[in-house]
């Protein structure tokens, strides 16, 4: 890899360093065209997706601003937010239901006496996922990563709007406190 | 309507998820702006929600995916030095291995491929203010010309300051930046490889370096 720092890269972006923007292609693609894919379940779209979302980083690489998060959450939001806007008009009604279950939610699950170092965010998260109820975890799932509104998880879910809000609300505030207690585990 | 924090407390979720939108959104917006206590949760359950981004697994996109991407912005064009970097690599292969980087990129028509460079093209350096503070990065690419980035975010006032390139005694003023809510940008090229042992600061209208980075090469 370049010896490079995901902020230097996009710097280097911002400059118009066509050295910099092959390194910066490179390095982030397969995450972005990922994300891009697992929204729209449609690789041309998501292809589409996720040029667009490089060619805006690309563009906009100046305006980042390392204080609201990292190079990869602006990216990934950038992506995330294309790709909902481009399924706006298909959805929910060409939604997979076994999408869901494709993205191995809970595969890092955790007994409470079992002790894993959990290093990486993504795994982290997982374990978290694995410790909420299944239909909450489901309602955020769709909410935070597909983009559904509270009217499409009741759609797809088939309930009532107010507990599709319901199981967002107290899905992602869940997740939060596990993931907290997660945190000060691994601090102690 | 106005909302309250009882109201933010509730909706936060909403909020940090973007599933709640239009006149609502700003109106929640709004409060949150003006009460830290409610943008500190909202600040928290975004950083929860934005972690979901990480479960879609990565993927590789079509050959020639690559290629489309940097043609648009404006690269493909230009023939990626393959052969240079691969030169390079059977050179400092030679000498040494301790420094090597590897660079996977899939081009059109090419199967993905591993090419090994010898030294990164780039130099990044932290700037550092008083106190050893953290105050932003310098890029510089070693092309020619020689493109800079300066930016800082963090530790430096607002107001406007010369970038400067230091080397040795020499102090050569290269442009000016404008921070402000204390972030600032600032880019530029040299022509020739003129960065050797170089610093780069940040000198405000006092002449005060109130930040620089230390290139190495």
């Amino acid at each position: 890899m370049w010896a490079v720092s995901d902020d230097a890269l996009l710097a280097g972006l911002a400059t118009g360093d066509s050295d910099a923007a092959a390194a910066f292609v490179s390095r982030f693609q397969r995450r972005v065209y990922g994300l891009a894919r697992t929204i729209t379940g449609d690789d041309r779209l998501a292809e589409d997706v996720a040029q667009e979302a490089l060619l805006r980083a690309w563009r906009h690489a100046a305006a980042f601003d390392p204080r609201r998060g990292s190079v990869t959450t602006w990216l990934l939001t950038i992506t995330r937010n294309l790709a909902i806007d481009a399924m706006r008009v298909r959805r929910p009604v060409s939604w997979d239901p076994g999408a869901l279950a494709a993205l191995d939610l809970v595969s890092a699950d955790r007994g409470p006496d079992v002790e894993v170092i959990l290093e990486d965010d993504a795994i982290r998260l997982r374990a978290a996922l694995g410790q909420l109820p299944e239909e909450q975890r489901r309602a955020v799932v769709l909410a935070g990563l597909c983009g559904f509104s509270g009217r499409e998880v009741s759609e797809v879910e088939r309930i009532p709007l107010g507990t599709a809000k319901t199981r967002i609300r107290s899905g992602l505030l869940r997740l939060r406190a596990v993931l907290a207690v997660e945190e000060r585990a691994e601090d102690s | 309507m106005t909302f309250g924090c009882a109201a933010v407390r509730e909706l936060a979720p909403d909020l940090a998820l973007g599933v709640v939108g239009g006149a609502e959104r700003a109106e929640l917006l709004l409060h949150v702006n003006a009460c830290p206590h409610c943008q500190s949760l909202v600040a928290e359950l975004s950083e929860t929600a934005d972690l979901l981004m990480l479960l879609a697994p990565e993927a590789e996109p079509s050959p020639g995916f690559t290629r489309r991407v940097l043609a648009e912005m404006g690269v493909g064009r230009r023939r990626l030095p393959w052969r240079s970097i691969a030169a390079a690599v059977a050179a400092a292969a030679a000498a040494s291995i301790l420094s090597i980087a590897v660079v996977r990129i899939v081009d059109e028509g090419v199967p993905a491929k591993t090419s090994v460079a010898s030294a990164p093209r780039f130099d990044s350096a932290a700037m550092v203010g008083s106190g050893d503070r953290n105050a932003g990065t310098v890029f510089v690419s070693h092309s020619n010309p020689a493109s800079i980035n300066v930016s800082v975010d963090y530790a430096v006032p607002d107001g406007t300051y010369e970038v400067h390139l230091v080397q040795g005694s020499t102090s050569r003023v290269l442009g000016s930046m404008t921070v402000s809510e204390n972030h600032g940008v600032w880019s530029g090229t040299i022509p020739g490889n003129r960065l050797a042992a170089a610093h780069v600061a940040l000198v405000d209208a006092n002449g005060t370096r109130v930040c620089e980075g230390v290139l190495k090469s």
